[in-house]
């Protein structure tokens, strides 16, 4: 099943909440992803699978599953970042920033380098429409696979330790990325041999 | 940043069905519940390993005081009751770390696993001004046996039917101590 | 509500009151306030504003009947008084009824009210019950009461786009634009852009995308939203027919998202490649590779135009899945999937793997990884085939192999459940769980392989696990129902079908067996209650989903003002749509499936209850219901309050077992019980009208309630849905049967409207013109 990146839209989040329910102890009612939505519109990214690109001209019209990770037929949710801007007016620093709500990557979609994609668009798109200056996000002491995430590939900086973060009583580190726009440009972080020049027939 | 194929990890409450199931699957022994809770307590000496993020193996060792056979075998013994805790035993100064398990998976071994388990148990046990690692082993476990040799281990004594509760027969039954001084 | 402004000189003591009461209704301090109202309805019982106004409090502090009675009493007194209105229209609104509401509201305002912020509030409850026209109304008296805010401009033109008058909320929007240009500030900017692309989508939605590209060239320095510029842009620029130009962007697109495959397809459309020869679109990609080697869609899209037979397909497909089994990509096997729809490339792939996989298997300094992972990918392989035994094979070697590896368990189970073994699945499942236990998807995978072997305490004592628990709870269970995990609620919903299905089936088969067994009363009534019991539960767990979907769809109210305010009207406006589509979301009709299973279950033993009792009226039933009735023992009682502890939904759930719906269900009787289900499914019938459930439900509730044209239109809706799909009129047995069944159906039903009858005979002729060569030759036809 191909995999494509995009912006979340408000008919994707359904499957968002379904996708955080399975993957994640920390949850959130339907209302706080419109509220991410409708508030910071670029900021979310979804991970999808595109099944229908295929035709089988010999299977009959099947409805949509009704599993809850279907967005459509044959486009299923596998992985999403939700972000945000701090908006808290008690926030100590007024400096424009995003956050991080949740971020999470269906487990038999791992090691696809997804949940770091859907963070690269997300932190290019906030810094571009809403100018964060940086972003910053919590993550369990325990999960090794995110602090690699976010330390080694995306070369995040941990903060602050923060004891008793989560619900369940573990700490947290509190991380931080400072944001330079050109620095961000995703499909220029892949070390590619050669760079489109966006302009030379792709075709000759 | 790649990261080294093979890793170690400390063991968590999430991830103790992975030491039971290396065990189950590698080693003759089978260990009661209490001992995988004793696992989590501070005073065990244990790692998982992992291999490209997989966990494939584990040892768990603890501070013992070894002095002669007798005292050994109270503290083997311990195995069975180890859920009674520390308390009731007397503060004694151990003088030696004894490996319970070390153990990796067939598929994953002659990988360099143990070696790192080992190297591991043997720093640990420098940094606690201990200066000798011992073990059992299956007397008709040759590989094992010749495995630990290589490493500089040496055979101090038989002890007979030492595995012999656990329904094994024979030579089965029957354990070498083995030590390496460091 | 404030009312300040609004209210008019008051002379009496009791409109002093009145005033004061007011007060502190508005600051929740609602026993005070009723305490005052209160006096002044001791002294006049008839003061219509303290009637109301009592109305509004004792919703808060008491029962809504009494709260409904005393606002109605206060309307009636003073229909015309806009205190009274406006009191009324915030109780309709606090108890949900939006369009009573926005009836209120909009009288406060006939009748005189100033209070304008009244105004905004009835455009409010205006959009939420979706009137358009009078919301445009609204919106623009309150645009003209205070234009000094973007947000009410933004506003007015969003109810003008919503009446599709598209010129009138481009000049609005534009209107604003200019005013406000000189004056805006750092903190407006984002409102501005989004405004700005607000207006262009509308000019696009009209048709005009000259217009739409031109406004966006000259708008696009201030605009923030640069994807969506781009995305718009080339969006025009094709349907203007530059491709040329068009292409550029996508090229664009994709160095800011290379991961977007529908920016590679709409490039290939752009470049007109696909109607090309395979070699050129080969350049391409590996073009397109090149520039982005970690991106998967370059790697697979061409695995889909390459035919299996070309010489190049073996090189690129190894090249797509060997590195993914090297390193280990647990998805390595769905990815490649949808390929299999063409079995020449199944054959081809099946051959690549077994060529890597003997060879690896002689390789001395392979990875072990490489062999499991391997072996975990042909395991799925078989299982797609079906071949579950050679699955089998596949997935224990490689179990043991690796037992520490947690997606191994997740296919095993998987195999065994194909295999028709859930227990032995859920065990597997939870196996693999208890490998990794932070990790809450495999916890959510065992939940759900229980749930499926229907054994529903497992199940959410293992989802427990990760959900919060209030100090008196005994699981997860509230926990999971505010949380709105709509999946777990759906699956608990299906195995309490089941169970209640399997008792009733080995009881009617009991009952064949030794209708004498009269010593098994004790049996019986327990299995009875049992049944009652799961039946409960499975209607409740479904309509708690159903549940859901009303919050989802109230949801919204908060943000028909929020989103003017914070100028993101574009994503309001889909929000709209999708609120408006909300019911055909899978997920619904997948409740609506087992709903009707459970309505129509009720329904047909009602059925077959009235045969019985028409044919032997004199075995009264009453003997039966009596013994139901009998006292249970203490120690019944203690077990059943432990069981309800178990499965209530909420705090003090007053019918913890779903008795009270199953019995509202069962005793509204006599046909209700088609009409109660059809109101639940009626949403279908507008938002999936692609969904071929939503016609076989529409067929067999029509035909169960002798609206047999309506049936007939079913029969024909689910036809055209196939035919659409597929584009061609293959004739499906399925619709043949249903035919010949409405044909039998109508014909002998001795009430039927002859009329109708004719109609129907007529309709289903003309649709299915092989029925004029009778039932055979017509299933003939059908059978496929």
């Amino acid at each position: 099943m191909g995999i494509t990146i995009r912006k979340a839209t408000i008919n994707d989040i359904q499957a968002m909440q379904n996708a955080n329910l399975h993957n994640l102890p920390e949850n959130y009612l339907l209302k706080y992803y419109m509220y991410h939505i409708l508030s910071w519109p670029q900021a979310s990214f979804v991970a999808t699978t595109y099944d229908e690109i295929v035709h089988d001209e010999d299977a009959p019209v099947e409805d949509p599953k009704g599993d809850t990770s279907y967005i459509n037929k044959g486009e299923k949710i596998v992985g999403y970042v939700l972000g945000k801007m701090e908006d808290d007016p008690e926030a100590e620093d007024k400096t424009p920033h995003g956050h991080i709500t949740s971020l999470s990557v269906m487990r038999t979609y791992r090691r696809m380098g997804i949940a770091e994609k859907l963070m690269r668009q997300a932190l290019y798109a906030m810094c571009e429409c809403f100018d964060a200056q940086y972003v910053s996000l919590h993550v369990r002491k325990s999960n090794r696979a995110a602090l690699h995430l976010y330390r080694d590939s995306l070369q995040f900086e941990v903060t602050s330790n923060e004891k008793s973060y989560y619900q369940d009583g573990e700490d947290a580190y509190a991380m931080k990325k400072v944001l330079k726009l050109d620095e961000l440009i995703p499909g220029l972080m892949q070390k590619a041999e050669e760079v489109d020049d966006l302009e030379s027939d792709l075709l000759a | 940043m790649p990261r080294e194929i093979i890793s170690l990890d400390d063991l968590t409450p999430n991830n103790v069905g992975v030491l039971k199931k290396i065990n189950q699957v590698t080693l003759p022994t089978t260990y009661p519940e209490s001992w995988y809770k004793d696992a989590l307590q501070s005073d065990q000496i244990v790692k998982l390993a992992f291999y490209s993020e997989l966990p494939v193996g584990n040892i768990k060792a603890k501070a013992i005081k070894f002095s002669s056979k007798q005292s050994f075998e109270n503290i083997t013994n311990t195995k069975e009751t180890a859920s009674s805790g520390s308390d009731s035993q007397p503060k004694i100064l151990p003088n030696a770390v004894y490996i319970e398990t070390l153990a990796v998976l067939a598929s994953y071994q002659n990988l360099g696993i143990g070696s790192k388990l080992l190297s591991f148990i043997i720093e640990e046990t420098k940094t606690r001004f201990i200066h000798e690692i011992v073990l059992h082993v299956q007397s008709s476990n040759i590989k094992a046996i010749d495995w630990y040799l290589k490493k500089g281990f040496s055979k101090k004594e038989e002890v007979k039917d030492y595995y012999k509760d656990q329904g094994m027969e024979g030579a089965d039954a029957d354990a070498f101590i083995l030590s390496i001084e460091v | 509500m404030s009312m300040r402004k609004a209210t008019p000189i008051l002379g009496s003591k009791e409109d002093i009151a009145f005033r004061e009461a007011l007060k502190l209704y508005d600051a929740k301090q609602y026993k005070k306030a009723l305490k005052l109202v209160d006096q002044n309805l001791k002294k006049n019982s008839n003061h219509p504003e303290s009637l109301t106004l009592k109305g509004c409090i004792i919703y808060f502090t008491g029962t809504k009947t009494e709260a409904d009675l005393y606002v109605r009493k206060g309307l009636a007194r003073s229909p015309t008084n806009h205190l009274v209105n406006h009191l009324a229209g915030i109780y309709f609104r606090n108890v949900e009824n939006y369009a009573e509401a926005a009836k209120w509201y909009k009288a406060a305002i006939d009748n005189g009210s100033q209070n304008k912020q009244i105004l905004r509030d009835l455009s409010t409850m205006q959009v939420q019950i979706r009137d358009y026209k009078n919301l445009k109304e609204s919106r623009q008296l309150y645009l003209e009461e205070q234009p000094g805010f973007r947000a009410n401009w933004t506003a007015s033109a969003v109810a003008q786009h919503l009446n599709k008058n598209y010129d009138g909320a481009v000049s609005t929007l534009s209107k604003i634009e200019g005013l406000i240009k000189e004056h805006l500030s750092e903190s407006d900017k984002v409102e501005h852009s989004e405004c700005l692309l607000y207006k262009n989508s509308i000019i696009s939605e009209a048709g005009n995308f000259g217009k739409a590209l031109s406004t966006l060239e000259a708008d696009e320095p201030e605009i923030k939203d640069k994807l969506s510029v781009l995305e718009y842009k080339a969006r025009y620029l094709m349907l203007l027919g530059k491709l040329e130009e068009a292409s550029k962007i996508y090229r664009i697109l994709l160095q800011r998202n290379p991961d977007n495959a529908g920016y590679y397809s709409l490039l290939e459309v752009c470049l007109d490649t696909a109607s090309k020869p395979v070699e050129i679109r080969l350049k391409l990609f590996s073009k397109l590779q090149k520039f982005y080697p970690r991106s998967d869609p370059p790697k697979f899209l061409p695995l889909t135009f390459v035919p299996a037979d070309h010489p190049k397909f073996i090189e690129l497909a190894k090249s797509y899945i060997l590195p993914q089994l090297e390193k280990g990509v647990p998805s390595s096997f769905i990815n490649i999937k949808p390929l299999y729809k063409d079995k020449l490339k199944l054959k081809a792939i099946e051959s690549i793997l077994l060529e890597f996989y003997n060879q690896k298997l002689n390789d001395k300094s392979v990875q072990p990884t490489i062999i499991v992972w391997t072996k975990y990918f042909l395991a799925q392989h078989y299982l797609y085939l079906n071949d579950l035994v050679t699955a089998d094979r596949y997935i224990d070697e490689a179990i043991t192999h690796s037992p520490t590896l947690v997606e191994l368990y997740i296919i095993k189970a998987r195999i065994l459940k194909h295999k028709g073994e859930f227990i032995q699945a859920s065990e597997v499942m939870n196996e693999g769980r208890e490998l990794d236990l932070q990790d809450r998807f495999i916890n959510s995978k065992a939940t759900k392989y229980y749930f499926r072997a229907n054994n529903v305490d497992k199940a959410i004592d293992t989802i427990s696990l990760f959900t919060k628990l209030e100090e008196d709870a005994v699981n997860g269970c509230k926990d999971l129902h505010l949380m709105q995990a709509s999946w777990v609620l759906i699956e608990s919903a299906e195995a309490y079908a089941r169970l209640y299905r399997e008792l009733e089936k080995a009881k009617l088969s009991n009952e064949d067996a030794d209708s004498e067994g009269a010593d098994e009363n004790e049996d019986d009534e327990d299995v009875d209650e049992k049944i009652e019991l799961y039946k409960g539960l499975a209607l409740k767990r479904f309509h708690a989903v159903l549940k859901l979907f009303e919050i989802f769809y109230n949801d919204q109210l908060d943000f028909h003002s929020y989103c003017m305010r914070r100028g993101t009207p574009r994503d309001y406006i889909e929000t709209i749509k999708w609120e408006d589509n909300l019911h055909s979301t899978p997920i619904y009709s997948r409740v609506m499936k087992g709903l009707s299973k459970i309505y129509l279950d009720i329904y047909e033993q009602q059925q077959a209850a009235k045969l019985k009792a028409a044919s032997a009226a004199s075995t009264s039933s009453g003997s039966k219901n009596k013994k139901n009735k009998k006292k249970k023992s203490k120690a019944q009682g203690k077990k059943r309050e432990e069981l309800a502890a178990k499965v209530a939904s909420e705090k003090e759930d007053q019918d913890p077992f779903g008795t009270t719906l199953l019995n509202n269900v069962v005793s509204n009787g006599n046909g209700k019980v088609l009409d109660n289900l059809f109101e639940l499914f009626k949403p279908l019938l507008v938002e999936a009208k692609d969904n071929r459930f939503t016609w076989e439900l529409a067929f067999e509730l029509y035909v169960r309630q002798s609206k047999y044209v309506l049936a007939m239109q079913a029969i024909k809706n689910l036809n055209s849905v196939y035919t659409n799909y597929n584009g061609d009129n293959k004739k499906y047995k399925q619709i043949g049967d249903m035919v010949l069944r409405l044909k039998e159906t109508t014909k002998n039903d001795p009430e039927a409207n002859v009329a109708i009858v004719k109609v129907v005979e007529k309709g289903l002729a003309t649709a299915f013109p092989d029925l004029t060569k009778g039932d055979e030759e017509f299933m003939q036809a059908y059978i496929d």
